[in-house]
């Protein structure tokens, strides 16, 4: 067995909150540094994110001189905890003991939190719990229903997608694949089905973008324009944004959906991520 | 039962892995998990865990480990074939022998971590126990399926968000499956994979689980456990109704499948 072991640049590591471990991914660079930053998974997502980009990412990090933390959530990944007790309020208070730990471990005086979807949300509600957190990388971040609650945001989506397939009945090429057989019935359910959010707390989602607002930090905003959630979400948090003077800069990757899933358009999130890093 | 990160290395590439041991009296069995390939491995990894930690504390330490250029492993997805992962799978077996020095060794793997794992026990009669979720029989047809799912995934979200929509850019070398560049040394192997045009010749006992929408047996599974039964091996096929969670976005759970495979995995290894 081998105990404390690390490649050149990639350690495992564990810290513990509430008695549970955490496991978790140090890129460490061989060179001296100052910043890191720390990667927040999606609802359902693992420390290596959606087609690996976080691993990619992490790794040129590395070598750009930029320390990193992947990690699992309670209860997704490897860590431990029931996968049915972890919810935004958990995951939140993940990333603050992520922030104290690369603080107090790496000793980092720069810290970016880079989350995905439900993971930028939590970016966002742990920006202002440590004075190192100068900087959020959000990719995806969906957006809240503020005072409506989430549910709303879930139907919302819904009716989206069943809007969008009322409007694929209309076209020759729909009738081509049905008649053909091409077209999968039972996959098309669960993607209509799949696209609601995460059954997270309303409260905290408030809370996130509570803290949010009190932000002063640089902020990058990323989406693809064929996510749905894209419109409402720049809808959101552009205002707040431009209302509480929060230094923003949007990339919109073209054709991209929630979560690049491509080698084109994940290389474009990393390359344009990586040039937004090098400026802070 | 104690959960340990750690890495071996494989012709020349650091392999990450999460060691399960159990807390009964030695020697005991020991079990190697070979993981799906692609996204599979993002999505169905909690399952994998989750099963992991049911099975060790009846007895059996058990490895998780990455394929090279998967997870937290070392090395480029666009570089691994097949053949490299098998040769990562023989080595996180001898790790897994010469480390916990087991009572007798199984394997256990999903979709293309079974066939890899049946492959492996093509060569290894000592291996105890074969345990298959749903393995890819056929590889050729999985990889068109593969990609019949990735179009109609495009084909669904696009349009959905913003004026401007464009669908996803070709990859100039090799295939673009959702991300993962895959060679074409890589697509030639995983075309050419079949557990079904050769005779078996592993004789351990085998377990097939189908996890499937249907309760009726596929008619590859049961070729397969022919093809097993054949070569003088007890192969038992179960059917587990639930959903492809290997696909699945969100979050799934597959008890029923756990249950049975640490009664099937503890009737034979314990």
């Amino acid at each position: 067995m081998i105990h404390g072991w690390h490649t050149d640049m990639q350690e495992p590591i564990t810290f513990t909150i509430n008695g549970q471990r955490l496991f978790g991914m140090l890129e460490r660079p061989i060179v001296p540094f100052e910043r890191g930053v720390i990667f927040l998974g999606g609802w359902a997502g693992t420390r290596a994110g959606p087609h690996q980009i976080f691993v990619k990412f992490a790794r040129q990090l590395s070598r750009q001189g930029i320390a990193s933390l992947r990690f699992d959530f309670r209860g997704r990944g490897d860590s431990e905890g029931e996968t049915e007790d972890a919810d935004l309020g958990t995951m939140l208070e993940d990333a603050v003991s992520a922030v104290a730990w690369m603080v107090e471990q790496v000793q980092v005086s720069q810290l970016t939190l880079l989350g995905i979807c439900s993971g930028s949300q939590v970016a966002m509600g742990a920006c202002c719990t440590h004075p190192a957190v100068d900087s959020l990388a959000l990719w995806s971040t969906p957006s809240v229903a503020e005072a409506i609650g989430q549910r709303l945001s879930a139907r919302r989506r819904r009716l989206f997608v069943l809007r969008e397939y009322l409007a694929k009945l209309f076209r020759v090429q729909t009738w081509q694949k049905l008649l053909s057989l091409r077209l999968k019935p039972k996959t098309i359910g669960k993607v209509i089905w799949s696209e609601a959010p995460p059954p997270t707390t309303t409260g905290v989602e408030q809370q996130c973008l509570d803290e949010f607002r009190q932000f002063d930090g640089r902020t990058l905003l990323v989406h693809g324009t064929n996510d749905p959630e894209t419109k409402p979400a720049l809808a959101q948090y552009l205002p707040i944004c431009e209302q509480h003077g929060i230094p923003h800069q949007v990339h919109l990757v073209r054709g991209a959906n929630h979560s690049f899933y491509s080698l084109a358009w994940e290389r474009e999130v990393v390359e344009l991520s990586m040039q937004w890093m090098k400026k802070l | 039962m104690t959960e340990e990160q750690v890495l071996f290395a494989s012709e020349g590439l650091t392999l990450y892995g999460v060691l399960h041991r159990a807390e009964a009296d030695s020697p005991r069995p020991a079990l190697v998990f070979c993981p799906p390939f692609a996204e599979e491995r993002k999505c169905a990894h909690r399952i994998m865990v989750e099963c992991a930690r049911v099975l060790c504390p009846m007895g059996v330490d058990i490895l998780r480990f990455d394929l090279r250029g998967c997870g937290d492993s070392e090395g480029e997805f666009g570089q691994a074939t097949l053949t490299r992962w098998l040769s990562d799978l023989e080595t996180a077996a001898h790790w897994l022998t010469e480390h916990a020095q087991p009572s007798a060794l199984g394997l256990l793997g999903l979709r293309l971590g079974a066939s890899l794992a049946a492959q492996y026990t093509e060569q290894h009669p000592e291996v105890r126990w074969l345990g298959l979720w749903e393995p890819v029989t056929d590889g050729s047809q999985d990889w068109r399926l593969s990609l019949r799912r990735q179009q109609i995934r495009q084909a669904i979200t696009q349009d959905q968000g913003l004026e401007d929509s464009e669908a996803a850019p070709s990859h100039e070398r090799g295939y673009d499956l959702d991300g993962y560049e895959v060679s074409e040394a890589m697509r030639r192997e995983f075309a050419q994979l079949s557990l079904l045009h050769q005779p078996r010749v592993f004789r351990g006992p085998v377990w097939i689980a189908q996890i499937s929408a249907t309760a009726a047996p596929h008619r590859a599974h049961l070729a397969l456990q022919q093809a097993y039964q054949q070569s003088g091996a007890s192969c038992d096929l179960e059917v587990v109704v639930a959903e492809p969670f290997w696909s699945l976005l969100g979050l799934a759970r597959a008890p029923e499948l756990i249950a049975k495979t640490v009664g099937a995995a503890c009737r034979t290894l314990l």
